[in-house]
């Protein structure tokens, strides 16, 4: 096995999740997800002996499986996706209840739309600044701070119409 | 942190990813790799319509240089047949010369003639 190689099987344990999850997340289908995350491992070993660190790696990843997933949203025109009022609320949920109440949430996030979508889920899983996703995304700095903030409005009105008490 | 970020946080914690996913990516890469190590280097048959395209720009290129060739030795040939045309002219102006010299000659000798039978 070649330096590259196993230096590869060293980076594709270390980000499968967070790759796999990104694209999870963004495509919201399991399968697709899959196929997209391998096809992001195969673009980075061709890509890898010029990518300078670990950190530019991480980067590398994350903006490539980003845009592979919306791409992909774009190609199949998935609009069906759920406006946020329209997902049901369960009907009675304890505020201490967290695993349903995450459910809940995961199932809100969604049905953001894509852009959205991927703003919050740079923002909460891969813990991002505005300012790296925006490099990330090829977008202002206020546009995700404008899409992070009107995505949180709505999630923190279906959570506090959830559990019937004001959430900060 | 606020409630709301806290609780996203939780809900959107990565996953992993299934079983032999790694194990399926090392597979892809060995088989892409033998792929490209038996592939030639110009797939010309891969990529009919790059090919077209880059037929069509040699194409162009030639004609190009086809052409400025053809421009080159037109000139050339126009500028020798100019200089040949020159040298007749200065060669028939030289015969013309030689030729009135001639027949001042003639004449003078004809009238030194027609004097000297005069006399007689």
């Amino acid at each position: 096995m070649t330096q590259n190689a196993a230096e590869f099987g060293e980076i594709l344990r270390e980000h499968q999740a967070m790759v796999f999850s990104i694209a999870l997340r963004f495509v919201r289908d399991r399968s697709v997800a899959e196929e997209l995350a391998q096809d992001v491992f195969l673009k980075l070993y061709g890509e890898l002996p010029r990518l300078e660190s670990r950190e530019h790696v991480r980067f590398w990843l994350r903006k490539v499986t980003s845009h592979r997933a919306l791409d992909y949203l774009r190609s199949v025109h998935r609009r069906s996706e759920l406006a946020l009022d329209d997902v049901p609320e369960p009907t009675v949920v304890a505020a201490q209840d967290d695993l349903l109440l995450e459910g809940f949430l995961r199932k809100m996030v969604s049905s953001l739309p894509d852009q959205s979508r991927a703003v919050i889920v740079l923002r909460f899983q891969e813990d991002m600044q505005p300012q790296e996703i925006a490099e990330l995304l090829g977008v202002s700095s206020a546009t995700v701070k404008s899409r992070l903030r009107r995505s949180l409005a709505l999630l923190r009105g279906k959570v506090q119409r959830l559990v019937g008490e004001p959430i900060r | 942190m606020n409630e709301i970020d806290a609780r996203l946080k939780r809900a959107l914690r990565r996953c992993q990813p299934p079983e032999g996913f790694a194990d399926r990516v090392l597979a892809r890469v060995s088989r892409e790799s033998a792929l490209a190590r038996t592939r030639p280097l110009w797939p010309l048959w891969r990529s009919p319509s790059l090919f077209l395209r880059w037929a069509a720009v040699g194409a162009l290129v030639a004609a190009l240089v086809t052409g400025i060739e053809y421009q080159i030795s037109e000139s050339r040939e126009r500028a020798e047949a100019l200089a040949a045309k020159q040298q007749v002219m200065v060669a028939l102006r030289i015969t013309a010369s030689k030729l009135r010299v001639a027949k001042q000659r003639v004449k003078s000798v004809e009238a030194g003639t027609q004097k000297l039978e005069n006399t007689l």
